[in-house]
């Protein structure tokens, strides 16, 4: 991990190392032990706007807001895995993925009762009891497993608190995985993780409606 | 934050189908990131002094402070501009800068800068301020020049003081009001002077 830190102090010369901290307290003898083990780094670019995790048997290739495009993201992931095959021998890869969260940003004045159906075609189901009462907020999560890519599809709904004044605001969160054989040629290999980024976008476009599309212009 | 209702009577009614198979891991994701997290802390807490982090050295601390809060400007970038960003963290960085710190300087408080970035993109496009920090580390932004300036201490809590400097028929005019900051676009406003911030 070190000799990867090294290789890309120059574009991310953020660094921060994360570690694992153990605690140990035994009741009975009163005796304490602890322990930190470094568990990888965070590098990050003096905007901040791009940062790479590099853990055991993992890296991820992250894009802050704003996200400009995929070949800028995909490119990015590309960049660090070439740096990471120079410096480690190469292994076969257990998992991939490819994580989007989007935050929607409604405008809601105050005492406004939010209508998210007109947002949102995913939600959650409630009895009519409940339903007379005032939801505030809500946190969906499910897995669902594409039978014929065998992908895994990690998506989750939440209500956050808006960073804007007078709006609400939803996360849409999609992790698109695959543990499955993960091709080993390069141009198969981001071929692959494009088509992760396909399943998601389809995924992403079919929770929301025109209404949320609106939002984005 | 406002107390904002949602309407559910119109939730989709799903039959959803649980399929009896051995789930991974739900949870393990992409380690980059952990569930969805509030993307902005609202500015709540009050009376804030950033304090500096004990055991930290002060290069550290600095570099902290910074990063927090650009990546604060980070989550609401789409409703800014890039060339508002980029001024907006060459200042943060002159602030944060430890050629220039100074002992009595202060960190820049994170629910101070929220209420900032919540004022600037509520009350429409304004042009980047000039950007201090207070000895309580309250964000200080002042926007007009010469003798019409508008002065504004961001608070926490989506407060704030604003200062109004006027040329009057005899001497300067200086006006003081304190609020939440929804009201200080109005009051600004009200007194015609919100050219000054465009």
């Amino acid at each position: 991990m070190a000799s990867f830190t090294r290789k890309l102090k120059k574009k991310f010369p953020w660094e921060e190392k994360l570690n694992q901290v153990t605690a140990n307290i035994d009741i009975a003898t009163g005796q304490a032990s602890s322990s930190i083990l470094n568990a990888g780094y965070k590098l990050e670019t003096p905007d901040r706007s791009q940062l790479v995790i590099i853990q055991p048997g993992f890296l991820s290739a992250i894009q802050r807001p704003p996200y400009t495009s995929w070949e800028a993201l995909s490119g990015l992931a590309h960049e660090q895995w070439d740096i990471l095959k120079k410096v480690r021998s190469y292994s076969r890869l257990a998992k991939v993925s490819t994580r989007f969260i989007n935050r929607i940003d409604i405008p809601a004045t105050k005492d406004h009762v939010l209508d998210l159906p007109q947002y949102l075609v995913a939600g959650l189901s409630l009895p009519e009891f409940a339903q007379r009462k005032s939801l505030t907020n809500f946190y969906v999560n499910c897995a669902l497993l594409d039978e014929d890519t065998k992908f895994t599809n990690v998506l989750q709904l939440a209500v956050t608190p808006s960073p804007l004044i007078d709006h609400l605001s939803f996360v849409i969160d999609i992790d698109i995985s695959s543990n499955f054989p993960v091709p080993m040629r390069d141009d198969e290999l981001w071929e692959f993780i494009g088509g992760l980024r396909d399943r998601k976008n389809q995924l992403f476009e079919s929770c929301i409606t025109d209404h949320t599309r609106a939002l984005f212009q | 934050m406002t107390s904002l209702q949602i309407n559910t009577s119109r939730m989709p009614l799903q039959s959803w189908f649980l399929h009896p198979q051995p789930l991974r891991n739900i949870q393990a994701l992409s380690p980059a990131i952990n569930p969805p997290r509030p993307a902005l802390p609202g500015s709540r807490s009050s009376g804030e002094l950033p304090a500096m982090p004990a055991g930290k050295s002060l290069e550290s601390a600095l570099f902290d402070n910074s990063a927090s809060l650009k990546v604060t400007v980070s989550q609401v970038l789409m409703h800014l501009s890039v060339e508002w960003r980029d001024k907006i963290f060459s200042q943060l960085d002159r602030l944060l800068d430890i050629e220039a710190w100074e002992e009595d300087s202060s960190l820049i408080g994170t629910s101070s800068f929220s209420t900032f970035l919540r004022y600037v993109i509520y009350s429409g496009p304004v042009r980047v301020p000039s950007l201090g920090v207070s000895a309580k580390g309250h964000v200080l932004a002042a926007w007009g020049s010469g003798t019409n300036r508008v002065a504004v201490e961001f608070l926490a809590a989506d407060k704030a003081v604003a200062t109004v400097f006027d040329q009057g028929s005899r001497d300067r005019e200086v006006l003081v009001w304190q609020g939440h900051i929804v009201d200080m676009k109005r009051f600004i406003e009200r007194i015609g002077v919100s050219e000054w911030l465009k």
